[in-house]
């Protein structure tokens, strides 16, 4: 049944056709690679909350584009 | 601008904060965990972003560290489970954990979990399941926070984004089947992720507290509160009405419209059946 439904021709060829649970499992191979993206503004109030239990979060090290 | 943090680092500072805060070291590595894997999966909305919140309603007496809950009753196959206001990642698994031990003693067990803190991303559950050779269905409501969903041709909220997960095994181990959803058009926490990203909310998405179309996430976070729109219209609301009869209803009813005025604890309910 799944290759039967993904098998169906792509309306564009860099979009798969796949089934529910897919998107979730190729985020997660990417992000594991190529790290988590979190905006400032979430970011800033992870510290905020971290620091109200003693917990200091230190910048992190690379920054990039929200996607 | 945003950030980009290794998992491993996530999982650190999410472990470090809920011990901080009370918690155990292993309950503390569970609902980290969680979260880091919400990001992973692409899920943002469910994923550390929710630590402020957690941590304040932990201070506001809303969620309960070190609390796994407790089976209120048991008919075999049938198990009403109270979580007892515990961190919904604690609360849920030991729900689902139970199920799944049930479904393959039994063949098939209906497990009502009440009085969870936020329980996180629902398709976890889902997974557990698939991961044990089982299907599972659940449909969650939210109780004891302002309603964000407006029913279909209303003008104001009057349920929560209560979602729906189906999850089975696939054609692969690796590879579970996992329909995961929002019944609004959005997630909260997606609108939370916009306002924090100062982005626009697609159209056909808001209402503002006029009942008017609107763009702008904050309608959200003001008083009078603008509202979610279902998906798919009628169809949306038709499944997020069910989530309301089958979470809140077959146990001590609990809806969204009987919530105590004032008090926004932070609650879900699970109502799982799985299937072998």
């Amino acid at each position: 049944m799944t290759d039967f439904v993904t098998a169906s021709p792509r309306r564009k060829s860099d979009e798969p056709v796949l089934i529910p649970g897919d998107p979730e499992r190729l985020s997660r191979a990417k992000r594991m690679t190529e790290g988590v993206p979190i905006d400032d503004e979430t970011w800033r109030e992870i510290a905020e909350a971290a620091r109200g239990v003693n917990v200091l979060v230190e910048a992190p090290k690379s920054r990039g584009r929200t996607p | 601008m945003s950030v980009v943090v290794d998992h491993a680092e996530l999982r650190r500072i999410g472990r470090r904060v809920f011990a901080a805060a009370g918690s155990s070291e292993d309950e503390a590595a569970i609902i980290a965990d969680h979260l880091v894997e919400a990001n992973l999966k692409g899920h943002d909305s469910h994923g550390v972003g929710m630590i402020p919140s957690y941590l304040g309603n932990l201070h506001g007496g809303k969620a309960a560290a070190n609390e796994k809950g407790r089976v209120v009753s048991d008919s075999g196959s049938f198990i009403v489970y109270d979580g007892a206001r515990g961190y919904g990642q604690i609360v849920a698994r030991e729900a689902t954990l139970l199920g799944i031990a049930r479904a393959k003693r039994d063949g098939v067990a209906v497990v009502a979990l009440r009085n969870a803190h936020h329980i996180g991303r629902v398709g976890t559950y889902g997974e557990m399941c698939a991961g044990e050779g089982l299907l599972s269905i659940s449909f969650v409501n939210i109780t004891d926070q302002r309603p964000a969903v407006a029913p279909w041709r209303g003008g104001d909220a009057r349920f929560g984004t209560n979602p729906v997960t189906v999850a089975l095994p696939g054609p692969s181990p690796e590879r579970p089947i996992i329909a995961d959803m929002a019944t609004s058009k959005i997630a909260m926490g997606k609108v939370r992720v916009a306002r924090n990203k100062g982005e626009k909310i697609a159209a056909e998405t808001l209402l503002g507290p006029d009942g008017q179309p609107t763009d702008d996430p904050n309608v959200m976070y003001k008083r009078p509160r603008g509202a979610l729109l279902t998906f798919a219209e009628h169809k949306g609301y038709a499944l997020a009405f069910i989530c309301e009869m089958l979470a809140g209803a077959h146990h001590r009813p609990r809806l969204a419209y009987r919530r105590d005025h004032g008090d926004d604890r932070f609650r879900h309910r699970l109502a799982p059946a799985q299937i072998r």
